[in-house]
């Protein structure tokens, strides 16, 4: 019945520890993943939507590994479970500027966290995207260096 | 153990072939059980599931018990039964239908789920879970209309319910410990179950007697927390129960005419047939959950109505607010929220299934008009604000073409109410605006709203009319939630006004003429520096002479805001970094902590959410004392600011803080949680205090002045606060009532506690 507080199936792949004790620590876990964030999108924003289900105690921005620049995903910890539940009710789905969010349970914040994984220093997913997201910096990284050097021989 | 060993002796000396028969008994009877429980959960939701569907689930799940029930089986479909009635009591009606279809079959067992039900009816009363105990008594009320009980075991079971009502002669009759809450709940159970039953038992003598016991009841109640409970000033808001009666006994002068659009759900008319070959069961001697001394019911409520019976114009086919069938629209759309309010999903495919299967009436208004009635409910809503917001989002976007244009007109109404609309609901319902139109845009009745200000509009700060401090606060407040460009491309010219300058910090001491500017400027080097460090800060601000410590405080203060104003991470960490230096220049100093949250206050004037994140983290940090928050709040400096939000978002917040505290210290002194007392009702005391002077040294203006309109505001706020922390208060009541006796207390104000005091008590 309490669907929309259950772990999702995504699982941290850098989790150091087994898969049992990486959910264990999610199911404790007062800390939210939130993605699909715009890269325009400010941590005070965010503070101001997540306060609404709680007192947040931290907000980590991800950033762009290289550039250091919010790259769309951040961490948001809040001191007790039951409010970053009602985050997880209310406002995973819902929209911040303008953009529909995701929010997920993530099982804390360790240094190093903040960057994005991909080649290029941000997030992988906008590595591979095919769409245009003026939001995230245009089409997927990939995609924009074939389109920069025009590499159309027909 | 036994069927254990049993089992292995088996094994031994038995052939494979009784193993497997047993193992395929025992599947079918685990399948059978998980169907069972399937059926019987999907029997209480309402998700649009056909009445025929719902019809053939019941015929099918009889007809799977029909062929026996084991032991085990019995026990689960009990506690099912339980956990079903008790988390959808406005479903009651199908589960006594399914017991009554049992009933035909095996009476031994219905009769032993009647024992059971009246025994959690009683267990749910001492373990004060309300709605699960009206759910049984519905259920048991159903259970006469399915033929399983006599009509003489249940009116003998309501009269058990209404005795307390009865004893009550007189209104100032104090035999009666218990509160009214508690004769009020039982006045509701028996009530809101007599459309039921009305049309079969009326004129049957025990049956009119609890009619006239009910009306006698609600005749000699005390309705007097009605004027504070209601949210609008103009528009006295009818006591809940009341209204009920009325809407009731109109029922009865049609001779309960069966309310039309089968807003009762009767799917036993449907086994009418098969209902009467089975036995009736008589209930004997039920008895109540004694009162007990503190014990809480449910609190009074008046009704909310956004879509009153006059613009009914543009809305066909509403019931009016006095019929039954208004109630049974609104008591089904309750049930479903507080079934479901967690899961904004299935609560909103709930309430658009039930709106799609009465296509003849305005549901959607309905629903609109009781989640946004629950959500500024006073004293406070149930839930947390955005729980109401984001099912409304839900429902907008299940519907697109049918809820949001119920919203928008709600949204309206409740705009052009503002002029008489209580103070204590004012923040939730920006915050609700704030969030529902983020999610849509931001698109809103902006300019129709700037068309019903008095032209021209006036946007300055001292402009203190409701629908015009609604505006700046929520242009604020959807600003936090979005940016400048966006919203001023949202905002029509004409409110341009209200756009706050860009929210940038504003540090002085770049002017160098400055007092402090000297210490300003070899702090911000040493704090630039790669070996800056809490020490060496300290050790500039105590050689600096010539200004004063408070000066100093202030210089900080400001620096470590500038340098780290790019973001709250920036300046989180470089007030985490000098944690030291501010204990060491205020720790304990009431006067010098001021200095620090005016440091706030000059570095972020263009910013209530940064003097609001800022102080609160100070408070959080133990830098700052949470009655130097209070002081600062009431000083005479910030009577301007307040008329604005993010004042009270840090009052609130401060003792939420405090009260974490004392929690704590609770948690580590088990054996003497008398030494923690006073923290939070200390703090809450003096904020009243505080109160209380402020507005009696407000000056008594005319309606319509701005003087006026501040103390209303202030007024309102101080009723909000003592709402919000209202069991906290139960504790102090006469001291409360103690700071009205003061002679230079304005009438005003002393109403509002007396009054306050009068519902808690």
């Amino acid at each position: 019945m309490s669907a929309s507080v259950e772990l999702s199936s995504y699982r941290d792949q850098h989790f150091k520890g087994s898969r049992s004790e990486q959910e264990r620590s999610l199911r404790d876990s007062c800390t939210l993943y939130v993605g699909n964030l715009s890269f325009y999108t400010t941590e005070e924003q965010i503070h101001e939507l997540f306060s609404r289900c709680g007192d947040v105690r931290v907000i980590v921005m991800g950033l762009d590994k290289y550039k250091k620049t919010p790259c769309g995903f951040c961490f948001v910890e809040y001191y007790i479970r039951s409010e970053a539940e009602a985050a997880m009710r209310f406002v995973n789905g819902t929209r911040l500027d303008d953009r529909l969010i995701r929010v997920d349970w993530d099982a804390g914040f360790i240094e190093g966290r903040q960057y994005g994984r991909g080649k290029t220093g941000g997030q992988v997913r906008d590595e591979y995207r095919t769409d245009y997201d003026a939001g995230r910096g245009g089409y997927g990284k990939l995609l924009s260096q074939k389109i920069a050097p025009n590499t159309d021989n027909r | 153990m036994e069927t254990k060993t049993s089992g292995r002796r088996k094994r031994q000396d038995s052939a494979d072939g009784e193993e497997e028969a047993d193992l395929r008994l025992k599947r079918t009877a685990e399948t059978k059980a998980a169907t069972v429980e399937r059926l019987m959960r999907g029997l209480g939701l309402q998700d649009g599931t056909s009445l025929e569907l719902r019809l053939a689930n019941l015929s099918y799940l009889a007809y799977l018990l029909s062929k026996g029930i084991s032991g085990e089986l019995k026990k689960h479909i009990m506690s099912l039964l339980i956990t079903c009635v008790g988390s959808h009591p406005g479903q009651a009606s199908v589960y006594a239908t399914f017991v009554g279809l049992l009933n035909v079959g095996d009476f031994d067992f219905v009769s032993e789920c009647l024992s059971f039900m009246l025994q959690k009816a009683y267990e749910s009363m001492h373990t004060r879970d309300w709605s699960k105990c009206r759910g049984v008594v519905h259920f048991l009320v159903d259970l006469y209309n399915c033929q399983v009980i006599p009509s003489s075991s249940l009116l003998n079971l309501l009269a058990v319910f209404l005795k307390e009502c009865e004893a009550l002669r007189d209104p100032d009759d104090v035999v009666v410990a218990a509160p009214q809450t508690r004769r009020d709940w039982l006045a509701y159970c028996v009530l809101s179950a007599m459309p039921l039953i009305g049309k079969d038992l009326e004129g049957e003598a025990a049956f009119e007697k609890l009619m006239v016991s009910l009306q006698i009841y609600i005749k000699k109640r005390c309705a007097m927390h009605t004027t504070m409970l209601s949210v609008w000033r103009d528009l006295k808001q009818r006591d809940y129960l009341e209204l009920l009666w009325q809407q009731v006994d109109g029922l009865r002068q049609e001779h309960w005419a069966e309310p039309e659009h089968q807003l009762i759900p009767r799917l036993y008319m449907a086994f009418d047939e098969t209902l009467s070959h089975g036995q009736m069961h008589y209930i004997r001697d039920f008895q109540l959950a004694p009162h007990e001394q503190g014990c809480r019911y449910p609190p009074p409520r008046v009704c909310f109505r956004i879509f009153s019976y006059d613009s009914v114009g543009e809305i066909h086919h509403l019931p009016s607010p006095v019929r039954i069938e208004r109630h049974l629209l609104e008591a089904q759309i309750q049930d479903m929220l507080h079934s479901f309010h967690k899961e904004r999903r299935i609560c909103a495919d709930s309430l658009l299934g039930y709106a799609a299967s009465k296509p003849q009436l305005p549901v959607y208004h309905c629903i609109v008009e009781v989640i946004l009635g629950e959500m500024l409910q006073l004293p406070t809503a149930q839930w947390i604000n955005i729980n109401y917001g984001a099912l409304l989002v839900q429902l907008c976007k299940g519907q697109p073409d049918k809820v949001p244009q119920v919203v928008v007109q709600a949204m309206d109404i409740l705009f052009n109410r503002l002029g008489s609309m209580s103070v204590a609901c004012f923040d939730r319902l920006v915050n609700w605006v704030s969030h529902h139109i983020s999610n849509f845009g931001f698109i809103c009745q902006w300019s129709k709203w700037a068309q019903s200000l008095p032209s021209p509009i006036d946007p300055s700060a001292s402009n203190l009319q409701p629908k015009v401090v609604f505006l700046r606060e929520l242009i604020k407040k959807c600003l936090r939630l979005s940016y400048q460009q966006r919203i001023a491309e949202m905002v029509p010219d004409t409110l341009a006004g209200f756009l706050p300058p860009p929210t940038l910090p504003h540090f002085k001491f770049v002017d160098e003429k400055l007092p402090g500017a000297i210490l300003s400027k070899s702090l911000l080097e040493a704090m630039r520096s790669k070996q800056s460090c809490p020490e060496m800060i300290s050790e500039i601000i105590s050689a600096t002479t010539g200004i004063g410590p408070l000066l100093k405080i202030n210089v900080f203060t400001q620096n470590c805001l500038h340098l780290g104003s790019k973001s709250f991470s920036h300046t989180f960490a470089i007030l985490s970094k000098y944690h030291s230096v501010f204990k060491d220049l205020a720790a304990g100093d009431p006067e010098k902590q001021l200095a620090i949250l005016n440091g706030i206050f000059d570095v972020w004037v263009a910013s209530d959410q940064y003097k609001f994140v800022v102080s609160e983290k100070l408070v959080k940090m133990e830098i700052i004392d949470p009655n130097s928050v209070v002081n600062w709040i009431f000083d005479p400096m910030m009577r301007q600011e307040l008329t604005k939000m993010y004042v009270w978002e840090l009052l609130h917040s401060t003792v939420r803080h405090q009260k974490r505290v004392q929690h704590a210290i609770e948690v580590v002194d088990v054996d003497d949680p008398s030494a923690s007392d006073p923290i939070v009702k200390g703090i809450l005391l003096s904020i009243v205090q505080r109160f209380v002077k402020t507005l009696s040294g407000a000056p008594v203006a005319d309606e319509g002045t701005e003087e006026h309109y501040w103390f209303q505001w202030v007024l309102g706020r101080l009723q909000e606060t003592l709402f919000i922390y209202a069991d906290d208060c139960k504790t102090f009541s006469c001291k409360l009532l103690k700071i009205c006796e003061t002679s230079e207390v304005r009438p005003e104000i002393s109403k509002t506690i007396e009054a306050f005091v009068a519902y808690i008590m």
